[in-house]
């Protein structure tokens, strides 16, 4: 009940935050379409491009979208007032990163395959792209808020996030592309998706339980 | 709360060393000072929000009641949402029939399906302390709690502490106001 209120609040948040919440994902759009076009050939011949150009830019589209993650309830106060709960903090850290992936993860988990089966991908390959993505953006998402919670409190995003994120996503941009590569190649793949559910687990266990301490370190800056 | 020999130089200039301080319950604490010497800083440290240099604190109730300069409540949400927020994180039910009588008070009634970012600074400040009484908290770490009011808007904090006190509760109260707080136990920041 309480998760789901808190959850409920999150939703509202991002429904009513206007633009912010859906350049992310026009973003995507722009930039895999850009792609698919001028690599029109290289992308019919070889779905592994394809699926490489989606990842990469998923990547970048979580970067941007994270931004604005704490920004808002920083301004206004609120996230001062969350962080003094500290019983209900990881409840709030949890909803509030579920509501983000609902609002960028989803959508992408979603459209990613739909764009390489419009660009020619068989449905298996883009079920598979389906499936790492499904696991691949809530690792990301997780890992995202772990360094803008960081940087809230300094009032700072932009540049200093991307270069702080980016090698965060280095493995699970591994692992996500190489299971669909050797899925592509009829190889076998289940070490590579073991090890991306190895990654969602471990943020999913250890992030929301340490971004309180670091929301609550952001506050003293 | 127990605060003993704190201290906080957050530059090179020292804001206090060796403060200490009992809050014990029905007490109000009216913390002055001119401007930079220290009292907001204080009441974060109060809160949990800012660490002193040294210095200790004992919070023998969590969580504590806090309004900073910041309203604390969601621009994009309306009045009522953040109340229910506010008994969400509290971990209670929200009374439909306590926040109607509290909005009354407030004169928020016809602002309670307005989003908050459509209030005027006062109306916001009204709602923050809506909050804080759904919040139900035993201690209040104000600052600067009659800005932005109007005159029967700072009367009506007034009592509301004034009440809190009489029911057990406690206060510490960061204020540049010229009327003090006539129940008030003074505390001078900035005197070396």
């Amino acid at each position: 009940m309480r998760l789901w209120a808190l959850y409920r609040r999150e939703l509202l948040i991002e429904s009513r935050s206007g633009v912010e919440s859906f350049i992310p994902i026009v973003f995507f759009f722009l930039v895999v379409g850009t792609f698919t076009f001028t690599l029109n050939d290289l992308i019919t011949d070889d779905s592994k491009v394809l699926v490489s150009v989606i990842w990469i830019t998923t990547l970048f589209t979580s970067i941007l979208s994270l931004e604005n993650l704490f920004k808002r309830d920083q301004e206004d106060g609120t996230l001062a007032i969350a962080v003094l709960h500290t019983d209900a903090l990881v409840a709030i850290v949890v909803t509030k990163l579920f509501a983000h992936w609902t609002f960028t993860g989803l959508p992408i988990t979603v459209l990613g395959p739909m764009v390489g089966l419009l660009a020619g991908m068989t449905f298996e390959h883009a079920t598979m792209l389906g499936v790492t993505l499904l696991i691949g953006t809530p690792t990301i998402t997780m890992l995202g808020a772990l360094v803008t919670a960081l940087l809230v409190g300094l009032g700072r995003g932009g540049e200093l996030l991307t270069v702080l994120i980016l090698p965060l996503y280095v493995p699970i941009l591994i692992f996500g592309v190489g299971t669909c590569h050797l899925h592509i190649e009829n190889a076998p793949y289940t070490s590579e998706l073991l090890w991306c559910l190895a990654l969602f687990t471990g943020t999913f266990t250890a992030i929301p339980i340490s971004l309180g301490p670091v929301l609550k370190m952001s506050q003293d800056f | 709360m127990t605060v003993s020999d704190l201290r906080c130089q957050p530059g090179s200039e020292e804001l206090f060393n060796g403060l200490c301080l009992t809050i014990a319950p029905g007490q109000t604490i009216e913390l002055r000072g001119p401007n930079g010497c220290g009292k907001s800083t204080l009441l974060r440290i109060m809160a949990g929000l800012q660490q002193p240099d040294t210095g200790k604190i004992i919070r023998y109730i969590a969580p504590v009641g806090y309004l900073g300069h910041k309203f604390g409540v969601s621009s994009i949400l309306t009045v009522s949402e953040n109340l229910r927020w506010t008994s969400t994180l509290c971990g209670t039910k929200l009374d439909a029939l306590h926040a109607q009588q509290l909005l009354d008070k407030f004169q928020l009634r016809s602002a309670a399906n307005k989003w908050v970012q459509e209030l005027s600074t006062g109306q916001k400040r009204r709602c923050s302390f809506v909050c804080l009484l759904i919040g139900n908290y035993k201690l209040w770490l104000l600052d600067e709690p009659f800005s932005s009011l109007d005159s029967h808007g700072e009367k009506l904090v007034r009592e509301l502490i004034r009440d809190h006190c009489e029911n057990g509760g406690s206060s510490v109260i960061a204020s540049h106001s010229d009327s003090r707080l006539a129940q008030a136990d003074q505390l001078e920041l900035g005197i070396n």
